[in-house]
């Protein structure tokens, strides 16, 4: 699902100019999808799966795409899966970027030093 | 970008400004049922309440999973619903002068996170998965779905 997503951001991306060159990074926790999207082998058991999502494994061939593994805890994606506990969710806030803004109409908005610090700080 | 204005008058409509500030949308143990509890008599006063809280997504990222799975309960809402609208709006009380922040100087740059909760759903079992996207220092786009 979030591979469609990547193709329609970057054609919009390109219509308002901003062409994206490089591949899209997409962060994942599990191993074993990453291996399939990636790996041309295989086996009888993954059968089942479905054509639409090798649309992936085509977009990771043509290098359009990069899935990347990440840990449970820098996953910020959990917190539109479920309801987190108060540390994860302060945490997750400001790496999706929302945090505390001052109303300033003039000017810019100057970013404080605890609000910077985890933003992107992906390994 | 920031909601900070809506948000203000939607706390003074339904009376909870200056309420307990609490860090986190929902109560995290509390698991929201869709058959436990007594029904609301005044279910359009739910529903009133959950349309605004829809509308304050629209630059809090962080409130899109517990608004979703409240909006779920709209049919028939009950009183442990309320009670965790109650806290949302309480969390948006204390998170009033949250938005997102596009810094200009961070390198543009397009990254993705996805993630699936499997059959995380007490009442039918099914899975919600969410992804997100970033260009430059925040998000752009992000679904959660159930």
């Amino acid at each position: 699902m979030a591979a469609c997503e990547v193709a329609w951001l970057r054609k919009l991306l390109g219509d308002l100019g901003l062409h994206v060159d490089r591949q899209v990074v997409i962060y994942c926790d599990n191993l074993s999808s990453i291996q399939l999207a990636r790996n041309l082998v295989f086996h009888a058991w993954m059968k089942h799966i479905e054509v639409h999502y090798h649309f992936i494994r085509e977009k990771v061939l043509a290098s359009e795409i990069d899935l990347v593994y990440v840990s449970i805890e820098d996953q910020v994606a959990d917190i539109f899966t479920k309801v987190l506990g108060v540390e994860k969710h302060r945490r997750f806030c400001s790496m999706l970027g929302v945090m505390e803004l001052e109303l300033s109409l003039r000017g810019s908005v100057e970013m404080s030093s605890s609000t910077r610090a985890d933003t992107h700080d992906v390994p | 970008m920031l909601q900070q204005q809506y948000a203000l008058d939607m706390l003074s409509k339904y009376g909870m400004v200056g309420c307990k500030p609490i860090s986190v949308p929902l109560d995290q143990n509390g698991k929201l049922s869709a058959n436990a509890g007594e029904v609301l008599e005044d279910a359009i006063m739910y529903k009133k309440i959950v349309g605004s809280l829809i509308y304050m997504t629209i630059t809090r990222p962080d409130l899109n999973y517990t608004i979703g799975l409240e909006s779920l309960f709209m049919q028939v809402p009950r009183k442990s619903h309320l009670d965790g609208v109650r806290h949302t709006l309480c969390y948006v009380s204390a998170t009033i002068d949250y938005g997102l922040f596009y810094e200009a100087s961070t390198k543009l740059q397009v990254h993705g996170y996805t993630y699936a909760d499997w059959v995380g759903s007490i009442s039918d079992r099914r899975s919600t998965s969410g992804f997100m996207f970033s260009f430059g220092s925040a998000v752009v786009m992000w679904s959660s779905k159930k």
